[in-house]
């Protein structure tokens, strides 16, 4: 004999029989197949094993309300693996000398036919009434779920404690609320409503043709499916722990090796670009030709170019401190704009700025924030490459809870925007979106690391279209903004 | 008066040990070059400008070298070590040495007793945290000042150097200008004229 995993109230337990079959169709949806032949197979199981459809119902969340057997089966296959834990309750088979496998088999077969019963009454009388479609399911998908639990006190009090329909709720029932509440407006035939009348009418059905007892002979138990699935769920829940750890350790594996690298590179590479450097800078001090003069001054600013590289793969790798202190967040996008004017008018980028506050204030520190604007606007204007606009806003929002007052700055560009495939991947310091050979692309992942670092977040705004529009969202610390119309309604 | 950047026609003579007329004869003629004040007549003479016409006249320079700063140049790259003292020569306040590796740097601080070190802090044998560690623990060397320049760009290691005693940290590559502006400055003597 096979158990599902053990359903709990307070201190006390139920255990309810796992039939092979039940243990077949739960296979199926483990491993299922594309073509949802499996999902349809595990609805058939649900609503012809009352045992297996009263685990799931005891199971569902409690601050929902399953509508019929649908609903519990997609919820269960949204978290199938970590549903079917049964810790180390399988290791050693129950003994089957307490079970009543006759009462159970009478119960369950009650249940299904009820449930039957009470689906197609249901359909047709609402068939007759001509009903919304929609209504109509819902409706017929309740009164079968009413019908397959209806003995749900019954079936339980043979797994386990008996449980008693009316007693107060002292937490010590496995039963969720709003089935106990529909068996007993069941049982006090009190009820007007027509999915109870339905399923009412289907027990006296029922009742009237009852087969006769012990047709349903207890399911022979050679261990086959049943006694595999514990260990299957066991091993697919492990699988996908480590799944979870794998992503996680190479992550930080990632991050590890490209400390490293920075580490070595950092020396590496910065000795020999400062021989480069300085040779250029030498060579300056003498040299009178303009042409020749600029050349050296080209060799100059690319040692320095990628020196900047480095600095940056390392404030990745190793986030650097945050010295905070009050900053004008307006003096800052001025500095960074007149900084950034001269390459924009090159390429005849128009920047906007726009600043709905006279003064924000935040708690920052300075020269990391002012470098991740500079990365995100560099960002856009190599997005955009020739004409267009950068735009760059700035606000504060207010919150109710006056602690948590956020600036935002959102900067808008009408590039090419970003495509669906290097959204997911845009802040990751290893992508790169540009065409090979455009450098490390790593002003945005830069970005990201700061504002990050800030406790704020940037996120790309998926419904603008017309272009990129990123949004940074940051605590402005304990220093407030000096508006007067922030401050009324601060 | 030796440590000056720009001299007048009578410190210039007196340097050389010729007569005044002679300096002014050769500014004149042009074989001592150098700019007269703006808005008078007065000659002046750049430093680099007196140091190449002593050495084209075969005046010996020692005059205008004594009370020269001495700078110990400490780098394991030679190329970069010949390329700072071809930077701090050309300012001909300096009077330099340089060392390729801890030992020899700390050997040298001792004996040549340097105003200045500029120093590389990955170094093969020694490194420069203790470098600056050792020059800090001796007493007799407190005036000396240190430079710390290098291709490392952890914060927190930087912090590390100056708590060992660097009075100055560099990132490599550097500008040229800025370290021997900090060198100037951290040795209490005028920045460099450009002629």
């Amino acid at each position: 004999m096979f158990w599902l995993p053990k359903l709990t109230g307070g201190a006390a337990q139920w255990r309810l029989p796992l039939s092979e079959s039940t243990a077949a169709a739960i296979m199926a949806v483990l491993f299922p197949v594309p073509s949802g032949a499996s999902r349809e197979t595990f609805r058939r199981a649900v609503a012809t094993d009352p045992g297996l459809a009263l685990w799931l119902a005891c199971r569902f969340p409690r601050d929902r309300i399953p509508c019929g057997v649908d609903d519990l089966v997609e919820w269960f296959l949204q978290d199938i693996v970590s549903q079917l834990s049964w810790h180390s309750e399988f290791v050693n088979p129950a003994s089957t000398s307490s079970w009543h496998s006759g009462d159970w088999s009478v119960l369950t077969e009650r249940s299904r036919a009820v449930a039957q019963r009470s689906a197609v009454a249901q359909r047709s009388a609402v068939a007759q009434r001509s009903a919304q479609p929609t209504c109509e399911s819902q409706r017929t998908q309740l009164a079968e779920l009413i019908g397959l639990l209806h003995l749900s006190p019954e079936l339980l009090s043979l797994c386990g404690p008996t449980i008693r329909l009316g007693a107060t709720d002292d937490g010590s029932s496995c039963l969720p609320p709003w089935l106990t509440d529909a068996i007993g407006q069941l049982r006090r035939a009190e009820s007007s409503e027509t999915v109870y009348q339905v399923v009412r009418q289907a027990i006296e059905e029922f009742e009237s043709n009852r087969p006769t007892k012990g047709t349903v002979g207890p399911e022979t138990t050679t261990p086959s499916f049943a006694s595999m699935l514990p260990r299957m769920a066991q091993t697919l829940a492990r699988l996908e722990d480590l799944e979870c750890e794998f992503a996680a350790s190479l992550e930080t594996a990632k991050l590890d090796a490209m400390r490293e690298l920075a580490y070595g590179a950092s020396h590496e590479i910065n000795n020999p670009l400062a021989n480069i450097s300085t040779r250029a800078q030498a060579l300056l001090v003498g040299e009178t030709d303009p042409e020749r003069r600029r050349k050296l001054a080209t060799i100059n600013s690319q040692a320095f170019r990628a020196h900047e590289m480095i600095s940056d793969i390392m404030l990745f790798a190793k986030p650097p401190r945050i010295d905070p202190i009050s900053v004008d967040l307006v003096e800052l996008t001025d500095e960074i704009m007149s900084e950034l004017a001269e390459d924009a008018e090159e390429q005849g980028t128009e920047l906007r700025r726009e600043l709905q506050d006279k003064q924000i204030s935040v708690l920052a520190d300075r020269g990391h924030l002012a470098v991740a604007l500079k990365a995100l606007i560099r960002n856009s204007l190599e997005a955009i490459a020739m004409g267009g606009y950068i735009e760059l806003t700035s606000r504060l929002i207010s919150s109710t809870s006056s602690s948590r007052s956020q600036v935002e700055i959102v900067v808008r560009d009408n590039g090419p925007g970003v495509s669906a495939d290097a959204r997911s991947s845009m802040f990751n310091p290893f992508y790169s979106g540009r065409e090979a050979g455009r450098g490390l692309g790593l002003g945005l992942s830069k970005c990201w690391r700061i504002i990050t670092l800030h406790g704020g977040n940037i996120s790309l705004d998926d419904t603008y279209s017309d272009g990129a529009r990123f949004v940074i969202c940051l605590p402005i610390g304990a220093v407030h903004s000096v508006d007067p119309e922030f401050a009324a309604h601060g | 008066m030796t440590t000056k950047t720009v001299f007048t026609t009578g410190e210039a003579a007196r340097i050389c040990k010729v007569s005044q007329q002679t300096i002014i004869r050769c500014f004149d003629n042009g074989s001592l070059k150098g700019f007269r004040v703006p808005g008078s007549r007065f000659r002046r003479i750049p430093r680099d400008q007196l140091f190449q016409f002593m050495k084209e006249n075969g005046i010996p320079t020692d005059a205008l070298e004594s009370g020269k700063r001495k700078i110990l140049i400490v780098d394991d790259d030679v190329e970069l070590v010949e390329l700072l003292v071809d930077v701090f020569e050309r300012d001909g306040r300096f009077d330099i040495r340089t060392a390729n590796n801890g030992f020899d740097a700390g050997m040298f601080v001792k004996e040549f007793r340097p105003d200045l070190v500029v120093l590389d802090v990955m170094l093969p044998d020694i490194n420069g945290k203790e470098v600056c560690q050792r020059v800090r623990s001796d007493s007799t060397l407190d005036s000396v000042k240190i430079i710390c320049i290098s291709g490392m760009v952890e914060q927190d290691k930087v912090a590390d150097l100056r708590a060992a005693g660097a009075d100055e940290f560099i990132q490599k590559p550097f500008s040229v200008d800025k370290l021997l502006e900090r060198s100037c400055d951290l040795l209490d003597i005028e920045r460099v004229v450009t002629t």
